[in-house]
């Protein structure tokens, strides 16, 4: 209501300049349009999310949007419940591996097994690794 | 308007976490009781998301295998950790392709109206709607069809897509809006 105070001479004004530029086409628009977009009012909004009744929403001048919504939500309701097709379960245990799904450890978490033979090894390998590392400190002197 | 609670919670005697152990020991066959547990929803996800219910199907089937092949790495909830293969599934192949019109099989759904002029209706709603939602950016549609066909509370969406309520909120009031903007001339 504000804004019709002096709204004449704009008007006008406006639809100067627009006969003076062409509208370009959709196409040359540097930023692209999002989806058209239309208000709906918070209490409808809220009655579509469950929070009040819909008697709440059909106050004030929202009764057309709540009709609307309705008969949305019937088609919405068909959507909900839609089945998966019968063959499909069978159809995805056909295409799964035949063999049970791998279970990939980590080296570090793996279990360490011993045997006498390993343990023999070691022994060996951290004697030989000490006694070269005892001659090399003692020769290093000389 | 009504919203369903979800199905994810049918019959959970047994719970997932036995059963995927289960089928880790070898028993390949249980995994046939997650697949049923969690297949409708999920396909209701992917139809809504895509329009196609080849498409769908194939999504389904692609992310159930990814499960399986997976399963030793299920942490937390599976139906949640299912959820996010098939919509990242979904989301890919809107990145792939664009379509401008589709609509589902009609000999998949069974008719509760009446006359001819109700049934013609409702496949033009259903129709129109479908093009509606194919128009909305996908982080909207996902919003939609979480809220309004798969019936979510925004709390568990929130938990599902990792972002915050007043977010999912947004999106959703976001959607109504513009699927009221395209919708209403012919249907209000």
């Amino acid at each position: 209501m504000f804004d019709d105070i002096h709204s004449e001479g704009l008007g006008e004004g406006r639809k100067r300049e627009r006969t003076g530029h062409p509208e370009r086409p959709l196409a040359d628009r540097e930023v692209p349009l999002g989806p058209p977009s239309t208000t709906i009012a918070t209490a409808v909004h809220a009655w579509l999310d469950g929070e009040t009744p819909e008697r709440d929403a059909r106050r004030g001048d929202w009764s057309r949007d709540v009709e609307f919504w309705k008969r949305l939500d019937d088609d919405l309701a068909m959507r909900r419940r839609m089945r998966t097709p019968v063959h499909l379960t069978s159809q995805i245990m056909n295409a799964i591996p035949q063999h049970a799904p791998q279970i990939i450890t980590p080296w570090w978490k793996r279990e360490f097994v011993v045997t006498p033979s390993s343990a023999i090894v070691a022994v060996v390998a951290l004697m030989a690794a000490s006694a070269a590392a005892t001659a090399l400190v003692l020769g290093l002197p000389h | 308007m009504r919203t369903t609670e979800p199905e994810l919670l049918v019959d959970q005697d047994d719970s997932d976490q036995r059963i995927i152990q289960r089928v880790l020991a070898g028993d390949r066959d249980e995994f046939t009781v997650l697949i049923t547990r969690y297949s409708d929803p999920l396909y209701r996800h992917a139809l809504c998301m895509t329009g196609s219910p080849d498409v769908a199907e194939d999504i389904l089937q692609l992310s159930f295998i990814k499960a399986y092949q997976h399963l030793a790495e299920v942490r937390g909830r599976f139906d949640a950790w299912v959820f996010r293969i098939v919509a990242n599934g979904c989301k890919d192949w809107l990145k792939n392709i664009r379509r401008s019109h589709l609509s589902y099989d009609e000999d998949d759904q069974p008719s509760g109206y009446a006359t001819p002029e109700e049934e013609l209706d409702r496949t033009e709603l259903r129709s129109d709607l479908d093009v509606a939602l194919s128009s909305l950016p996908p982080s909207l549609r996902e919003a939609f069809v979480m809220k309004h066909v798969e019936g979510r509370s925004y709390e568990e969406m929130a938990d599902l897509l990792g972002t915050t309520v007043g977010a999912l909120k947004m999106r959703v009031h976001r959607a109504r809006e513009a699927l009221q903007a395209l919708l209403e001339e012919k249907y209000a």
